[in-house]
């Protein structure tokens, strides 16, 4: 059972693929691990999105063809949308809108994989399946598909199959179970010395408390990063 | 017209922890935003008792979270935090922000103004409005056109699309969070940093 707050590393980040917001939230952190020169512990919080945007499903042409969603959370949709691809934007990153809630779960099982083959690994399998499924070239639900992004990424699918159907699904699980009551409902949330920071808009909280808070606390903010 | 429009509420915690740096890059860059009320969705505190249900114990566990992390980054802002009571006066309040607009004045009223609502002070009486304010006819103008003004005002930001204060937009372009001053300070000073008119 993996603890929710507690790591070997000095930063947790829970992710979810099907978000875009953790997307654009991958790289600022993986840099910020570089420039500390700390480990980061990759872990998967599949978001169940209806229970606080409602859900909604569109047609190829972007046309809703079903919605449970009020006009305030269509707001927030629309808003989260287009403001995940301005930032995304200004770091060259393609990001179209999703046509569907996806269930992420079984994406969540492959990150779970491949972190336990090490930081590295999980980083390369991030890398390898954020940029294709948010070009809409991934259905992170087939398992066929998932195994290839494994394989991309150089990490080894020796039992992956079984361990999905197996100890990968209990372990996910469990973690999820756990999520809530410890306060974690959102990605990208980062875990540092025991306290809670969700949204990239923390990052720079997050380095001032692993870098000893050597300067005046910052504000939350989006740093302008222009990095891919 | 200014070039930056504000949507602030005094009574929201995320409007509240926003003034500060705002006002320091307004300050900095020269620039005297226009200041709209907007009202913050109403926070949705929900029961354990009502946890079997994925709906409200995500919100529950949510909101419990929104107060951690306002208080964590108000107690580093080193700014008061004791969440104000529902005003009797919130559309006085409402009302005198419209009017003061872009006026430099307007700022220093939001500052008066969420000094006493969230350091712990009891609220000015309706009559002490218009001195905070510096409009001496606020409560006569108020009684007069308060109720139209505002209509009007909520009938010119709803196709906006905001739903949470603080907003901001510049150059039709709508922010929501203080987390985009950054991008605001880039929009003010070099240019647009998202390549949005392309």
């Amino acid at each position: 059972m993996i603890d929710p707050m507690t790591s070997e590393s000095p930063l947790i980040v829970y992710l979810d693929i099907k978000s875009p917001y953790a997307y654009i939230a991958v790289e600022p952190t993986i840099a910020l691990g570089q420039e500390l020169g700390i480990r980061i512990d990759w872990r998967p919080l599949t978001l169940n999105i209806p229970s606080y945007l409602g859900s909604a499903r569109t047609d190829a042409s972007g046309k809703v063809v079903q919605s449970e969603r009020t006009p305030a959370q269509w707001n927030a949709v629309r808003y989260a949308y287009r403001d995940a691809k301005r930032y995304a934007r200004l770091r060259g990153i393609t990001l179209y809108g999703t046509q569907k809630i996806w269930d992420s779960s079984l994406a969540g099982i492959a990150l779970l994989w491949a972190r336990q083959h090490g930081e590295a690994a999980a980083v390369a399998w991030l890398r390898a399946v954020y940029p294709p499924f948010w070009r809409r070239e991934l259905d992170i639900e087939n398992v066929a598909v998932i195994e290839a992004t494994l394989q991309h990424a150089g990490v080894s699918t020796n039992g992956f199959d079984a361990w999905l159907n197996g100890e990968g699904r209990i372990q996910h699980d469990a973690l999820q179970a756990a999520l809530h009551p410890v306060g974690i409902f959102g990605v990208p949330t980062y875990i540092v010395a025991g306290d809670r920071f969700f949204g990239r808009e923390h990052l720079p909280a997050v380095r001032w408390l692993l870098s000893g808070k050597q300067v005046p606390a910052p504000v939350a903010v989006y740093p302008l990063d222009t990095t891919p | 017209m200014s070039p930056l429009e504000i949507f602030i509420d005094p009574f929201s915690a995320p409007s509240y922890l926003a003034l500060k740096p705002t006002f320091e890059l307004c300050t900095e860059l020269k620039v005297v935003p226009t200041w709209h009320p907007f009202r913050a969705p109403a926070e949705r505190r929900t029961s354990k008792d009502l946890d079997a249900d994925v709906r409200q114990r995500h919100q529950r566990v949510r909101q419990e979270y929104r107060d951690h992390d306002y208080a964590r980054y108000a107690a580093w802002q080193g700014v008061p935090f004791q969440r104000p009571a529902l005003s009797t006066n919130r559309d006085l309040i409402d009302y005198a922000l419209i009017r003061l607009g872009d006026s430099p004045e307007a700022t220093r009223f939001l500052q008066s103004l969420t000094a006493m609502l969230w350091g712990g002070y009891s609220e000015p009486e309706a009559s002490e409005f218009a001195e905070l304010a510096g409009l001496p006819s606020l409560l006569a103008d108020f009684q007069s056109e308060g109720a139209d003004v505002l209509a009007a005002e909520s009938r010119r930001v709803e196709p906006l699309g905001i739903f949470d204060a603080p907003a901001y937009l510049i150059d039709g372009e709508l922010f929501i969070g203080r987390q985009h001053l950054p991008a605001i300070r880039q929009l003010l000073t070099v240019g647009d940093p998202f390549n949005i008119s392309t």
